[in-house]
């Protein structure tokens, strides 16, 4: 994600309930079927914030590192773009 | 009230009874070879009797061990020189390392006779090693049934040793009397211990080693010493002697196949007294297995009498049950509900004979997920009115087996699935054992995700309203207009109630004539992982569910709810004052355990599958100012097995693609703080697993079952046997109190909705006859008032439902049963 922009994450769970967290980000969200979920937020700081989630009122995995949401500067996520598109 | 202690009659001939029977049943079942070695049989059925130290023991007690049985009778000649043989085996492994496997397990032929007391003194006699070496008892029926289907033995009296395996199967039946018998028992232990020990799978890691109740049990015992209210009596689980065989099952979908979902929220147990000689029976309810009537034979004993008395249920997974007298001829009737394949009323002769009314009644319901149902006269019209809770569709369309149906995986989402919504009924009694659908009419019209309901009189109106928690959502309250229709009142008179509410019970807790409100929230608990230093504490706001889950206004009290009546429909929130915040708690059961004239609350709680151990929790009432702790201090926590056997995989079978086997699941700490890294994987698992799991109640009731003047406890554990408490308060000292059976006659002859008021030593002490002993059921049993101090009551009042207002003039003495019949 490029730095300050307005970004909407939207997750989707195909059967179970599984909460969402970026803690570092202060989100938590929930998505379960036919309910997805969004993460509306702004990053300030290039960084690479944890994403996690867990089966809500299920098997208690730990809150599983899921992905990361990487916040790089404009001109670096352009690059990373144009990267992707080669 | 006459009472019977029929074991007198039957217990003298016990020995001789038992063994003609075993002798009759010989015929039906293949005898075991004299001497025979070698592994064997079917493995052994799950059996719960009691120990030399009055403590339930079971074949879960001997997992992973193998074990040398033998059938005595302590005055036998012939079982002493058997004891003693045993006692030379015993002795022999003691000391030996390549022998620490090994138990000695004497079951008495006789348990009329041989109680934990008698068979105490003989172990010591014969120098038992009690760590090692149990000698059991139960009733001669549960010993019968397990001699011969279990262990499969024409003739037990005749000595011999049974050495079963860790597995749990038969691997050697030896003449004790043979004179190669020691040395052919040790060689068949020598067998058995080069079998491969069980693979166990613990859920959660640190299952085994709950290292915080000790600490709970020391801070409790410390609080103690300044607890004002009485809290020296014990009560101690007496299940394995009781005759008491239930055992709750599990749906698969809270075990191999885990899905979170609402089965989980149990099921009933309810009392009343269904052939009126005096005693209390008791009611179980199941999912996967059979329901259960069990008959009072007084003394502690009890028989299964479900097929005979005509309730059971067949292949239906079922919640509540509730028992009241719904045409006023003087017995008790029982209402069961039932996921999906309809609810049941079953009607009693008076004996203890009970006829399926159900389609006469018109009570059956529509398939939905009901739960929990009440009894009540909304109308004063002396008639038993119902309202039936239907928590909404967790299940889909899919029948797994004996009435249990595939969960949905999002099950604890429905609330925001409008097409999942099931309506809750209620039913008016209209006469002649018929009921009508006045659900609309009557405009209670409620959908919320509901398991439970509470009729209590909020505004001292004289008219029955009705507090239905919501599990998930906002609670409730439905006024009774006095015209035959209910008016919300939810937010107007409780602006915040818990958002995860699962129990509820209306008592006085502060003696202050007004009948408050207890409400127990289970899954606001279940926002983030619930940590042993927690249990106490509300949920942290900044760790419950996201506002779009919670799908409210957001107002919620963040665990249970204590509503104290200020009258005029007024209440003030005071959980956190009172001490009532408990940890993953169903629903309170009330009555006043240490007979003080203060009612105190045992709260069934906890969860099994795949979370740690959390017991149940009692509140001792500390004067109407606070209520205080005490489960360990009562002896209550910590039960002496914590966990159980919960499911079995054949990893290299059928079960080779679950997650357990192929090392999916690595089982995490309850605290939940392991990395992924520090977890570690886990290799897939190969042949026989045994995923065992915390053990946990769901429902209880609270009564005084043995008639000994105290109030006892029984629970309904989920997947598991039930806990039958039995208090010795009344063994420690005198106490006061009374029994009070109302007996309605232009009111419901159950006298439901009655306000008792008990005049003694200068207190008013209120209790609102509601039947409501515990979650998800309705019992009927005359009402307990403790008295304290007080040798006698100077006067009971009774407001009958409708107002009429009847005075029972002392003094009556204390331990009488105070039958009121309305004038």
């Amino acid at each position: 994600m490029p730095r300050g922009a307005a970004v909407t994450l939207v997750f989707s769970s195909r059967e179970y309930i599984s909460n969402f967290f970026a803690p570092d980000l202060g989100l938590r969200e929930f998505a379960a079927p036919g309910l997805p979920g969004h993460f509306r937020f702004r990053a300030d700081e290039a960084r690479r914030y944890e994403l996690r989630a867990e089966e809500l009122c299920g098997l208690p995995h730990p809150e599983r590192l899921v992905g990361a949401i990487v916040v790089d500067s404009p001109q670096e996520y352009q690059s990373w773009v144009r990267g992707r598109a080669r | 009230m006459r009472k019977v202690d029929r074991n007198r009659i039957v217990g003298r001939r016990a020995w001789s009874i038992l063994a003609v029977l075993l002798a009759s049943t010989a015929a039906c079942n293949r005898p075991a070879p004299a001497s025979q070695t070698g592994a064997t049989a079917s493995r052994l059925p799950e059996f719960t009797l009691e120990d030399q130290g009055g403590r339930p023991f079971g074949l879960t007690d001997l997992h992973g061990v193998v074990w040398v049985a033998d059938f005595i009778a302590t005055h036998d000649g012939a079982s002493r020189e058997t004891t003693q043989r045993m006692a030379t085996l015993a002795k022999d492994v003691t000391g030996t390392p390549s022998m620490n496997d090994v138990r000695f397990v004497s079951f008495s032929l006789d348990p009329d006779q041989d109680r934990a007391d008698v068979l105490r003194a003989y172990a010591t006699a014969n120098g038992a090693d009690g760590s090692r070496w149990s000698f059991l008892t139960g009733t001669p029926s549960t010993v019968r049934a397990l001699i011969t289907t279990g262990f499969k033995l024409a003739a037990p009296e005749n000595q011999q040793f049974i050495v079963v395996g860790r597995d749990g199967r038969v691997r050697a039946a030896i003449d004790a009397k043979g004179q190669s018998a020691l040395a052919d028992v040790r060689r068949a232990i020598t067998d058995a211990l080069a079998a491969p020990p069980p693979q166990d799978v613990y859920v959660p890691k640190d299952l085994r080693e709950p290292n915080w109740i000790e600490n709970h049990r020391k801070a409790q015992m410390d609080a103690a010493r300044t607890l004002q209210a009485a809290h020296d009596f014990q009560l101690v689980d007496r299940v394995g002697s009781s005759g008491i065989t239930f055992r709750h099952v599990a749906t698969e979908d809270l075990g191999r196949n885990y899905r979170a979902v609402h089965y989980d929220h149990g099921t009933a147990v309810a009392a009343a007294d269904v052939d009126n000689d005096g005693l209390p029976d008791l009611y179980f309810v199941n999912q996967g297995g059979p329901n259960a009537l069990y008959r009072n034979l007084g003394g502690g004993r009890f028989e299964d009498i479900t097929a005979a008395a005509g309730v059971a249920v067949g292949h239906r997974a079922c919640v509540g049950a509730s028992f009241a007298d719904i045409d006023n001829d003087g017995d008790e009737d029982l209402f069961v509900s039932c996921v999906r394949d309809g609810n049941l009323l079953f009607v009693n002769d008076g004996h203890g004979k009970f006829t399926d009314a159900t389609m006469h009644a018109g009570v059956a319901g529509t398939g939905g997920h009901s739960s929990g149902a009440v009894f009540f006269d909304y109308d004063n019209d002396g008639r038993l009115d119902l309202f039936v809770t239907n928590v909404g569709k967790y299940t889909r369309d899919e029948e797994i087996a004996n009435g249990l149906w595939k969960s949905f995986g999002d099950a604890f989402a429905g609330h925001l699935h409008p097409e999942r919504f099931e309506t809750s009924v209620l039913y008016h009694n209209v006469g002649d054992g018929r009921f009508e659908d006045v659900t609309k009419s009557s405009g209670l019209v409620h959908s919320a995700w509901s398991g439970e309901a509470m009729p209590f009189d909020y505004d001292g109106d004289g008219r029955t309203d009705l507090y239905i928690p919501s599990m998930q959502g906002h609670d409730e309250l439905w006024r009774n207009a006095g015209n035959g229709r209910f008016e919300r009142r939810s937010r107007e008179v409780f602006p915040a109630t818990p958002w995860g509410a699962m129990g509820v019970k209306a008592f006085d807790w502060n003696g202050d004539g007004r009948v408050d409100l207890l409400v127990t929230d289970m899954h606001t608990d279940m926002a983030a992982d619930l940590l042993p230093e927690n249990e106490r504490r509300k949920q942290d706001p900044e760790k419950m569910f996201p506002p779009r889950f919670l799908a409210t206004d957001g107002h919620h009290i963040l665990g249970n709810a204590l509503f104290t009546n200020r009258g005029a429909g007024k209440f003030d929130e005071v959980s956190e004052t009172s001490g009532v915040e408990t940890g993953w708690p169903w629903g309170p059961s009330v009555g006043d355990l240490n007979a003080d004239g203060w009612p105190d609350v045992f709260i069934s709680a906890g969860m099994n599958y795949p979370r740690r151990y959390k017991g149940n929790d009692i509140l001792l009432n500390d004067g109407g100012k606070r209520f205080v702790p005490a489960e360990y201090v009562l002896g209550v926590e910590p039960r002496r097995r914590l966990i159980r056997p919960w499911f079995e995989l054949e990893c290299d079978g059928a079960d080779v693609g679950q997650d357990i086997c192929k090392g999916e699941i690595a089982p995490v700490m309850s605290d939940n703080t392991q990395t992924p890294e520090q977890r570690g994987t886990v290799p897939a698992r190969h042949g026989h697993v045994t995923v065992w799991a915390a053990r946990a109640s769901r429902s209880a009731v609270v009564l005084d079952l043995d008639g000994d003047g105290d109030l006892d406890i029984v629970t309904n554990d989920y997947g598991d046997v039930p806990q039958v408490l039995i208090s010795d308060l009344a063994q420690r000292g005198a106490i006061n109190f009374l029994k009070i059976q109302l007996v309605g006659k232009s009111s419901n002859r159950d006298g439901l909705g009655a306000r008792i008021t008990v005049n003694a030593a200068g207190r008013a002490q209120v209790i609102v006859n509601d039947g409501k002993l515990g979650y998800l059921g309705q019992s009927a049993v005359p009402v307990y008032a403790g008295l304290g101090s007080a040798g006698q009551a100077n006067s009971i009042t009774v407001v009958w439902p409708g107002g009429q207002t009847q005075v029972v003039p002392g003094p009556l003495k204390s331990g009488a049963t105070v039958v009121v019949r309305q004038r």
